[in-house]
C-alpha cells in the first residue's frame, strides 16, 4: 500500500533542513510503529520520498511525502499515530491512499505557491501595484544570484499578487514553477524582489509555502487530485 | 514566531542548535517547581547532545515533579555576537530563559579544551562569572571528569561534586529546594559541603607546599579528601526510558546503551579506567527492556552497546544475538564503539555488521612491547596482527589505529615501532584483504592526568613531538597510510589546565577575557594567545614539569577511590615494565571497594 502524508512545518521545525527532515520523519514512523516497508542496501531505511525539497528557514502547510507499506492500514489511523509520534511543528493534516504504481511525487511536482513576506525600507514609498504590474508586463527577468549563475526568472513565474501590508511586512503572493524540469528558487526571488523594488523590499525574506501542485491532466492539481486554476 | 526573532536565526549557522522542540523534550511551569536547573554544557549542540551523561541527568531531573530541568549550550561565535550586540542573554532551549534566572546552573566539564567556555556562558546568560562576585542565585556546579582537578575553575565554580551524580543530584537538589529562594549563599553551601562527594572551594584555604596551591579546610568539619561518589549498582539505578531525539544530526546520533561503567584492565595513563572503577554491569534482562523502551520512544534505527571496554561485558555475545534476532528486521544496527585487539571481538564486530559495513578500531596505544608494559596495555603484537588477519580474511579493509606520542619512557625506538607496526598491519591487509588496505595512523599525545599512576609524570616537549612526528612522516609514506595527530598546542593547553593549581584559572580567565573560547575548535583555537599567558604568568615547570611524589598535589584534597600507594605502586611496575593482571582476575588491592564500600558487578554471575 502506498499512502501519501501531507504535514506542516512551522515554529522552529523551519530550521530542519531537508536531509534531517527524511531522517525526523523516518524515525516517528518508527515511534508510530507504522508497518513501512524498507528500503535495500546496507543501510535499510523507511521507504519514503518527499515531492519537493523546502528552503532552510521557509515555513509549510503543504510538505507532501509518499510511503510504501506492508500491509493496509486506514488513511486516516496512519495520520492519526503519526501525529502521536511528531511534535506539533510537523503536524500531519491529511493522509490519503495513493496507487502504488503512480509515478513519484517529485517527478510529478510542477508549481508551488508561496507567501513571501519582507520587511520594507522604513520611510521608503512604492507602488507594489505597479511595481507588480511591470513585472509582469516585462519579456524578462534577468538576475544574477548569490553563486554568480545567470537566470531569467521571467518563465519560471507563474503567478504574482500583491496582498498588502501586516504590520510591517509586506505580502507577496508567488506561484512558481517546481520540479525538475523548471524550477523557481524562492531564494532568488527574494534576492530579485530586492533589487526590482530598487531597495523597498529588504532581505531576509521569510517563505511560506502554502500549497505544491502536481500536473493533472488538464490543469494543475493538488497532490490529492484537486484540481486549481490559477 | 515573529519576524524579528526568524530573522535573528536565520542569519546565523545552523539555526537548529539554539530552537529546541524535539522529541521528548520536557517542559515545565516554573511556578509550579520547587527548584529550577540550567544543565549547561560548555560546546555546541551538536556534541552536547551527543553526551549520555546530560540526557541521564536531564530526564532524572525531571522525572521528580518538583524540579525542572532545562538545555543549554555554547553558541557559535556568529550567535554569540548577535548576542552581544543586542544586549541579550544566553538562554535555555525550553523556555528561552536567561541563565541568570535560574537557581542552579550545572556545568560538565569533559575535558580541559571547554574550561574558556564555561566562562563565556556565564557571562553571556548574565552571572558574574567569578565566584566570589555572585550573591544570590544561580549555585554554580560542575561535574564530569574535569572536577578530578578542579583547581583551575576553583575561581568561578561554586561547588564540584566528584563521581557519578544519579543519586547525589537528588540528594543536593533537595538541599536546594529546602533552602528555598531567599536563603544567604554562604548558608546554602554551609549545607552542601556537608553532602558526601561535594568539594565547595569557598571552605578552603590555598597552602603553598614547594612550587604548588594546594587547598586545605580552612575550618573543622569540612572535608579531606572530598570522596567521589559512586552508584553502588548500575542495575538499580535510574536510566531514562526515553531520550530528546535532535532535530539535526549529532555527533554520536544514536541509542547509546549503557551496557557497563568502569573498567577492569588498569592502563596507567588512563583516567577514566581509574576514576570510574569498580566495574558495574547490567543484566541482560535490563538491557533487552531498555532497548525496547529507547528504540520505541525515540524511533532512532542505530544502538550502541556503550562501555570504556564493551566486548569485556560478560553476556555481550548473549545481548547482541538478542538484538540483532529482535531488531535487525526492522533495519536496526547495534555498534560496538570500543572493541579490545582479540578474535572474540572480531567476531562480535564481524556478527553485528551484517546489518551496517565500517572500518574497525584498534588502539595498541604504543608502538613496542616494551612501552606497551611500561602502560599496562595488554596487547601483545602476535595478538593484534593475529586479530586483524582475521578481520581482513572476514572482509574488512578499513582499519584505525590509535597510539600515544610522549608516554613516560618513551624513546625514539618507540615511535620507530609504532611505523613498524603498522606496516604489519598494512601486509596483513595487503595479503588478506579484499581490496586495497587503509591503515589510519591516528596519534594523540599523552597528557599525566589527575589521579592516574602517570599523574606525577612530565608533559613531551614540543622538539620531542616534532621529532617524532617527523619519524612517523617518513615511515608511514604511500596510499595505503592515513596519518594524523593531535594539535601539540591543544595538548598543551590541555596538560596546563589537567595539573594545574589556582593560577592556571588566572590564565584561563585572561585568555579567555582576550577573545579565546572554543579551544576544541581548530578553526577558533587561538594558541599564541596561551603561549603568551603562560610565558608572562607561570612557570612553565607546572607544564611540562615532572612533579615530586613526596608532596600534596593541587588535587590531593580529593579522592577518585584508588589509593595512593597503589597509584605510586603501579608507576614503580611501569618503570619496571611489570604488568598489572585485569582485575577481573583478582583484586590488585587499589584501595577502592574498601574505601568507597562497593564492589564488582558482574551480570554473568562468576
Amino acid at each position: 500500500m502506498r499512502v501519501r502524508v501531507k504535514h506542516i512545518k512551522i515554529e522552529e521545525a523551519v530550521f530542519i533542513s531537508h536531509l534531517d527532515l527524511v531522517t525526523t520523519m523516518n524515525r516517528a514512523l518508527r515511534r508510530a510503529e507504522i508497518p513501512f516497508r524498507l528500503t535495500e542496501g546496507f543501510n535499510p531505511r523507511p521507504r519514503i520520498a518527499y515531492g519537493q525539497p523546502l528552503a532552510l528557514g521557509a515555513a509549510s502547510a503543504a510538505e507532501y511525502f509518499d510511503v510504501f507499506l506492508q500491509e493496509r492500514l486506514d488513511p486516516g489511523q496512519i495520520k492519526n499515530m503519526l501525529n502521536s509520534a511528531l511534535p506539533r511543528s510537523l503536524e500531519v493534516s491529511e493522509a490519503r491512499e495513493v496507487p502504488v504504481k503512480s509515478p513519484s511525487l517529485m517527478s510529478l511536482v510542477k508549481a508551488a505557491d508561496y507567501l513571501l513576506q519582507a520587511q520594507v525600507r522604513e520611510g521608503g514609498n512604492l507602488n507594489v501595484d505597479l511595481m507588480v504590474e511591470s513585472m509582469l508586463k516585462s519579456e524578462s527577468l534577468n538576475m544574477e544570484n548569490k553563486k554568480g549563475q545567470k537566470k531569467d526568472l521571467k518563465k519560471l513565474l507563474l503567478k504574482i499578487e500583491w496582498q498588502g501590508f501586516s504590520g510591517k511586512l509586506g505580502k507577496i503572493r508567488i506561484v512558481g514553477r517546481a520540479g525538475s524540469e523548471l524550477n523557481l528558487n524562492i531564494k532568488d526571488f527574494c534576492q530579485f524582489l530586492v533589487s526590482f523594488s530598487g531597495g523597498f523590499f529588504q532581505t531576509p525574506c521569510m517563505v511560506y509555502r502554502k500549497e505544491l501542485y502536481l500536473k493533472g491532466q488538464h490543469n494543475l492539481e493538488t497532490p490529492f487530485g484537486m484540481e486549481v486554476k490559477l | 514566531m515573529h519576524y524579528q526573532e526568524w530573522k535573528d536565526l536565520y542569519t546565523v549557522e545552523k539555526p537548529v542548535r539554539y530552537v529546541g522542540g524535539e522529541w521528548n523534550l520536557e517542559k515545565k511551569q516554573f511556578d509550579q517547581v520547587q527548584v529550577t536547573v540550567a544543565m549547561a554544557f560548555p560546546d555546541v549542540y551538536e556534541v552536547g547532545m551527543s553526551h549520555l551523561g546530560l540526557k541521564i541527568l536531564y530526564h532524572l531531573i525531571n522525572s521528580r515533579p518538583e524540579y525542572a530541568c532545562e538545555r543549554v549550550f555554547a553558541p557559535w561565535p556568529d550567535r554569540e555576537k548577535k548576542l552581544r550586540d543586542q544586549g541579550r542573554l544566553l538562554q535555555t532551549l525550553e523556555s528561552g530563559r536567561p541563565l541568570k534566572d535560574f537557581q542552579v546552573l550545572g556545568f560538565s566539564l569533559q575535558h580541559e579544551l571547554l574550561y574558556t567556555n564555561v566562562l563565556n556562558m556565564l557571562e553571556l546568560g548574565g552571572v558574574p562569572w567569578r565566584n566570589r562576585d555572585r550573591e544570590g542565585w544561580p549555585l554554580v556546579i560542575a561535574g564530569g571528569p574535569g572536577t578530578y582537578n578542579p583547581e583551575p575553575l576553583a575561581d568561578f565554580v561554586d561547588c564540584f561534586f566528584l563521581g557519578e551524580g544519579e543519586e547525589a543530584i537528588l540528594d543536593f537538589l533537595r538541599v536546594v529546594a529546602e533552602a528555598g529562594k531567599n536563603q544567604d549563599r554562604e548558608e546554602v553551601l554551609q549545607e552542601i559541603v556537608k553532602l558526601p562527594g561535594w568539594y565547595v572551594p569557598a571552605f578552603y584555604e590555598l597552602v603553598k607546599v614547594n612550587n604548588f596551591f594546594c587547598p586545605e579546610p580552612g575550618k573543622d568539619n569540612i572535608p579531606r579528601p572530598v570522596k567521589k561518589q559512586v552508584v553502588s549498582s548500575l542495575e538499580e539505578s535510574y536510566y531514562p526510558h526515553k531520550i530528546i531525539v535532535p532535530f539535526t544530526e549529532v555527533i554520536h546520533d544514536r541509542i547509546s546503551l549503557e551496557v557497563s561503567r568502569g573498567c577492569t584492565r588498569g592502563c596507567r595513563f588512563c583516567q577514566a579506567g581509574m576514576t570510574y572503577r569498580p566495574v558495574r554491569e547490567r543484566s541482560l534482562e535490563t538491557l533487552q527492556e531498555m532497548a525496547g523502551e529507547l528504540l520505541k520512544n525515540t524511533g532512532y534505527d542505530e544502538i550502541s552497546l556503550l562501555s570504556l571496554s564493551s566486548t569485556d561485558y560478560s553476556c555481550i555475545g548473549e545481548l547482541v544475538d538478542f538484538l540483532l534476532s529482535n531488531y535487525r528486521g526492522l533495519g536496526v544496527g547495534v555498534a560496538l564503539p570500543s572493541l579490545r585487539a582479540d578474535n572474540f571481538s572480531v567476531e562480535m564486530a564481524r556478527r553485528v555488521q551484517q546489518v551496517r559495513k565500517t572500518g574497525l578500531t584498534f588502539a595498541p596505544e604504543a608502538g613496542t612491547q616494551r612501552l606497551r608494559n611500561v602502560i599496562n596495555k595488554g596487547v601483545k603484537e602476535e595478538d593484534l596482527l593475529e586479530t586483524v588477519k582475521t578481520a581482513f580474511a572476514a572482509g574488512w579493509w578499513s582499519v584505525k589505529l590509535y597510539f600515544m606520542l610522549g608516554l613516560p619512557t618513551e624513546e625514539d625506538e618507540d615511535v620507530k615501532g609504532i611505523v613498524e607496526l603498522s606496516h604489519k598491519v598494512a601486509r596483513a591487509g595487503k595479503e588478506l584483504a579484499p581490496r586495497r588496505p587503509q591503515i589510519t595512523v591516528n596519534v594523540s599525545t599523552f597528557i599525566p592526568k589527575a589521579h592516574t599512576p602517570f599523574q606525577w609524570e612530565a608533559f613531551i616537549g614540543r622538539e620531542d613531538v616534532q621529532r617524532r612526528q617527523k619519524i612517523l612522516q617518513e615511515g608511514l609514506r604511500g596510499r595505503i597510510f592515513r596519518l594524523s595527530w593531535h594539535d601539540y598546542n591543544m595538548s598543551l593547553v590541555e596538560a596546563l589546565l589537567a595539573r594545574g593549581d589556582r593560577r592556571a584559572g588566572k590564565i584561563l580567565e585572561m585568555v579567555w577575557q582576550k577573545g579565546s573560547r572554543l579551544d576544541s575548535w581548530s578553526e577558533h583555537f587561538r594558541p599564541e594567545k596561551w603561549l603568551e599567558a603562560i610565558q608572562k604568568s607561570y612557570s612553565p615547570e607546572l607544564v611540562y614539569g615532572t612533579f615530586p611524589t613526596e608532596i600534596p598535589l593541587p588535587w590531593s584534597h580529593l579522592s577518585a577511590g584508588v589509593s595512593r600507594d597503589y597509584l605510586l605502586q603501579e608507576r614503580d611496575k611501569a618503570f619496571q615494565g611489570c604488568i598489572t593482571p585485569d582485575c577481573r582476575q583478582g583484586c590488585q588491592n587499589c584501595g577502592l571497594c574498601g574505601s568507597l564500600n562497593v564492589s564488582m558487578e558482574i551480570a554473568g554471575g562468576d
